[in-house]
Order: structure tokens, then sequence, then C-alpha cells
């Protein structure tokens, strides 16, 4: 479990960020909401060590993550993020067993682990190729295999920035059907994303940002209210319900 | 990048035992030919004569000009494939960062002030002294100069590097418009690379340095690859990053500096070596830093021999041939290259 408190960041040139006390409980998916420059990349970034926070503190397993040595960080919290700088051919093989590197897992288990994860997100196909020559879709689904392969053995903490911004509509599905399913595991996971049906249909718990802070946070059906999205992106939210009984969010622009 | 074509792998991707062999057999052929290649006619007498006509030709003259050139090589491809991997780009060189420009004006320096006073034989050892210790300290101040809050910032570094080379290059041409003509002469040859046999003591100094700098560069490769994600994602994966580019920094260095100081300005090895073991064994850091070294002292022997008998009696400084040889071909593998798919390049 992850667990922020009183978290604050303030840095000469950025966004200033007042996130409060926020947590990530075992077992739930979590869904980081909010329109561009509103601070959620830089709380990733505060969630996983990668900036410092000006005050408060981010616990792990109730550990101070700054305290925890890099490669015990890296066992038990894996982290995708937007930008991914990879310039040198590596097959997308290659670059997703660099996940299993921080968890030194036996051969044969950290095969197992990647067959496991390429065929849960459907890149079994694309394992020999050269990653430079992916689309930007297939690259983001090789990232993130990465990325799962890395996830803790038993229990962890996933945090994804937009995993499936640039995925078509199967896949953004099958990826976060799979994100579900370790969820249920017992992984905690939190995601930023931009799609509202999408939140709706994956995430236990919604958070929304907005201008540097964390405005609203709790199950989906208490948070994502239509006048809520309306205020927050800035457009006329909608809901209306499917067949099946499944939120669908609709926008118009104002 | 959509112009690199699909299924064609780096041939030696998946049996880098198969390209070892196929080196080290050239290395062995390359070896042989460049003992026995010369004005001298060695017979097989003088390998256990050391005190023979021919026995002194070899242990005195073409034995360590030949092992100087295998661990210069060596020391380029390995420290050249470790800066590819530490700045991630392929393109990069130990040069960028200043350590062969530093180590340079500091040998430049010491020829053009105390050439005429000091003996000839002190001076063969003072000068890769004064070009390790210019290149060291200039290092020193690169990384100092590039370090930021958050870490060695790579940009920084190699801007840094791009200003130290043109300060140097400066200090250099004012150098040699000060001094007199046998100094000019000297700096202009040191400066151009060369492998003119100086005797056992370079083998020394080059072997008690450089074999440790390469077998802790080799110990890198695991983490490389990881840095190779991006600085960021690193850190995630569990690569303390400062400390790595603080590693990587001073062995090049060390490195680099070692081997200009005894062979002058070689260009091109450390960029072209670890590029070529790239498209024909892939990216992989693991074996790219073992296979460059070999491959390195493999491509220097032969430039070596090359510079040794393409005008002989007289031989060509073998800085000029790398150059020559190198830019041309490495133009070639930027167009041609791709077909291996072996990087962006």
């Amino acid at each position: 479990m992850l667990k922020a408190s009183a978290l604050e960041y303030a840095a000469p040139g950025r966004q200033a960020l007042l996130c409060g006390d926020l947590e990530l409980p075992a077992g739930t998916v979590s869904v980081l909401l909010g329109p561009n420059g509103a601070g959620k990349s830089t709380l990733l970034s505060l969630l996983c060590g990668l900036l410092t926070p000006s005050a408060g503190e981010v616990a792990l397993d109730g550990t101070a993550l700054a305290k925890l040595p890099l490669v015990e960080r890296a066992r038990r919290l894996t982290v995708l993020l937007q930008q991914q700088p990879l310039e040198f051919a590596f097959s997308a093989r290659e670059v997703i067993a660099m996940g299993g590197q921080p968890l030194n897992l036996s051969a044969p288990r950290l095969e197992q682990r990647i067959s496991a994860v390429a065929r849960s997100l459907d890149i079994e196909a694309l394992l020999e190729r050269n990653y430079l020559t992916l689309s930007g879709g297939e690259a983001q689904r090789v990232q993130l295999g990465r990325v799962l392969v890395q996830r803790g053995v038993e229990t962890g903490v996933i945090l994804l920035d937009e995993p499936v911004s640039a995925l078509d509509l199967k896949h953004q599905h099958q990826a976060l059907s799979y994100l579900r399913d370790l969820a249920k595991e017992g992984y905690a996971v939190m995601a930023i994303l931009h799609d509202l049906n999408l939140a709706a249909r994956y995430a236990d718990h919604v958070i929304l940002m907005q201008a540097g802070q964390v405005i609203s946070s709790g199950e989906v059906g208490d948070v994502m209210q239509p006048h809520r999205l309306s205020r927050l992106f800035n457009v006329d939210v909608q809901c209306l319900w499917s067949p099946e009984g499944l939120p669908v969010f609709h926008s118009l622009s104002r | 990048m959509l112009n690199v074509p699909e299924g064609v792998s780096p041939p030696f991707r998946h049996s880098p035992v198969l390209f070892r062999g196929a080196v080290i057999l050239g290395l062995a052929v390359v070896c042989s030919v460049s003992l026995s290649v010369g004005v001298f006619d060695l017979s097989p007498s003088d390998w256990v004569d050391p005190q023979s006509d021919g026995g002194r030709v070899l242990y005195q003259l073409r034995l360590p000009h030949l092992l100087t050139a295998l661990l210069v090589g060596a020391l380029l491809g390995g420290t050249g494939a470790a800066a590819q991997g530490l700045f991630r780009n392929p393109l990069a060189d130990p040069s960028l960062i200043g350590v062969s420009a530093g180590a340079a004006l500091a040998s430049v320096t010491l020829m053009v002030v105390a050439g005429a006073v000091l003996e000839p034989g002190v001076m063969k050892l003072l000068l890769p002294a004064a070009a390790f210790v210019g290149g060291l300290l200039v290092t020193v101040l690169v990384v100092r100069l590039s370090r930021t809050f958050s870490g060695i910032s790579v940009t920084t570094l190699l801007l840094t590097g791009m200003a130290v080379n043109a300060i140097a290059g400066a200090g250099i041409g004012a150098l040699k418009y000060l001094s007199d003509d046998v100094a000019l002469r000297q700096a202009s040859f040191w400066l151009l690379g060369n492998l003119t046999s100086q005797g056992w003591l370079p083998i020394i100094v080059l072997i008690v340095v450089g074999f440790p700098v390469l077998m802790l560069l080799c110990r890198e490769g695991r983490e490389l690859n990881l840095l190779l994600l991006g600085v960021s994602q690193a850190q995630l994966v569990g690569v303390d990053v400062q400390a790595l580019q603080r590693r990587l920094v001073l062995l090049c260095a060390l490195g680099v500096g070692c081997a200009v100081a005894f062979v002058g300005l070689v260009g091109f090895v450390g960029l072209i070596v670890p590029h070529l073991v790239r498209l024909l064994c892939g990216p992989d850091n693991r074996y790219l830093l073992p296979h460059s070294i070999i491959f390195g002292a493999l491509f220097m022997a032969l430039a070596d021999l090359l510079s040794r008998v393409l005008i002989s009696p007289a031989q060509l400084p073998v800085g000029i041939l790398t150059a020559l040889v190198g830019g041309p071909f490495f133009l070639l593998l930027l167009t041609r290259g791709r077909a291996f798919g072996g990087g962006r390049a």
C-alpha cells in the first residue's frame, strides 16, 4: 500500500502541488483524472520518489520511501512514465526483460512472467521485433509490459502515467482489464487516464486534480458526477446509461 | 523510425561466442602478419635470441609496437562503447567530453615549453604523464561544471566538453605558433596520433591502468542497458544513476587519457568500433562492452599494420589512417547500416 501524508511540492517554474493525504490501498485500481497541467504527473513523480516533496512524506507499506534503497523500492513499486527515450535497437523481448532486473528471478520464472504479461497485453507477436520499428501504440504496450514484469513478486504498487493513451480500443480494454486482474491479485494500481468512460469502467477509486490540488477523491459513483466533471474540464459533461446499466459520459464543448 | 527494415537482425545477435571466436581468430592472423612484416626479415630463431639483430627488432620494436596498438585499441573501443551508453546516444565519443583535448594541450605545452631543455629520455617519460594529468584535470573540471542538483546533466557535460575542446584547440594553436621548428614538428607529429615504439614502459602503464579500467567497465553492462531507458526510468528500475554516471565518466577519462598519453590523438576508434559491434551483435551492453574491447584491439592492430605497409619503409601516423578510413566508412554505415537494424544512427 502506498500512502502520502500532507504532501506538498513547490519548485521554481513549476506548478505548486498541495495534495494532502492520499492512499492507494492494495487490491484497488485508482484513476487520476484532471485537465492538462493539473499536476497529475508531478503527483505521480512524488509518489514514486523521482521528486522530493517540500513537505509531507510518501510511505510504501509503512516505510518512508526516501529511506528505502533504490533496488528495494524497484522491487515493490513499478512505474510507467510518459516519456520513453529509448534510442537503441533492442528487441521488444529485451526491453520487457529489463523490467525483471531488480527482481532477481530465475531465468525460467522471468520467462514465465514475460510470457504471461505478453499474452495479457497481446504483444506475443511483437517480442522478436526491433523496438525502434514498433508503432506508437505497440511501443506503449511493450513499455507497459516491461513495467508490469517489474511488479512486486507477491504484491506491490503499480503507478502508470497515461498507459493507454496511444492504444486502440481493443487494447485499451485488454490492458485495463489486465490491471483490474492484477488489482484482484492484491496489487495497488494507480493510472492517469483521460477517458472518463474507461475510468468509470475500470476504477474503484477516482482522484480528481485541478491546478495542483486534489479536489475530490473517493468511489467512482460519488466522485464522477457530471456537474463536477463539467467544472473540472470546462466542458458540458452528461451521463447517460447504457442498456447494460453502465454509465456513459458524453461531453460537449461550451 | 520507419526506415529501419524489419526482420533483419544483427548477424551475431544470438551467437556472441561465434563473434568472439571470429575476432580472436582475426587477432591471431593480424598479429602474426604484423610481427613478421617489415623491412627486416625475421627468422624463427630470433624469438629465442633477443640479443640477435632480429631479436632486437622483435623485442624492442615490433612486439611493443603491436602490444601498444592492441591495448590502445581495446581502451578506445571499450571507453567508446561506455560513453555511448552513458550519453544514451549511439554517436557519442569520449573525446566529446574534452579528455583527449586536455591531454593534448598538456603534452604540447610540455613539448614547447620544456622541449629544448629536457633530455629526450626524460621527455619520453614526462610526456605521457603530462597527457594523463591534462586529461584527468579536464575531466574533473568538466564533471564539476556539469554537476547539477539532480546529478550530471548530459547536455551540460557535452556542451562543456565542446567548450573545453575549443579552448584546448586555441591553446594548442597558440603554442604551435610560438614554438620553434623542432618543437613544432614534434608536437604536430604527436597530435596526428602514432604508435611509434616507445619501448616497454607504455605497455606496463597501459596494462596496470587499462586492465582494471576495462574490467570495471565490463561490469557496468547491465546497468548501462537500464540507463538507456532514460535517467528517470532507470532510477525506477533500481539504478543509482548518479553513481553510475560518476563511475563511467571517471573510467572513460582514465582509459582515454591513458591511451592518448602514449599514442597521441587517434580519432574514430572510440566511435566506429562500438557502432560496428552494435551492427553485428545488437545493442546489449553486457556483450557490447567486452566485444568492443576485443574488436577495438583488432581494429587498431589492423590499422597499425596498414599504416606500416602502405608507404613502406616509411610509416604513416596511425591517426591519419583511422580518420581517413574510419570517416568514409562511418558515413557508409550511417546510410547502409540500417539494413542490419543495428541502431538509430
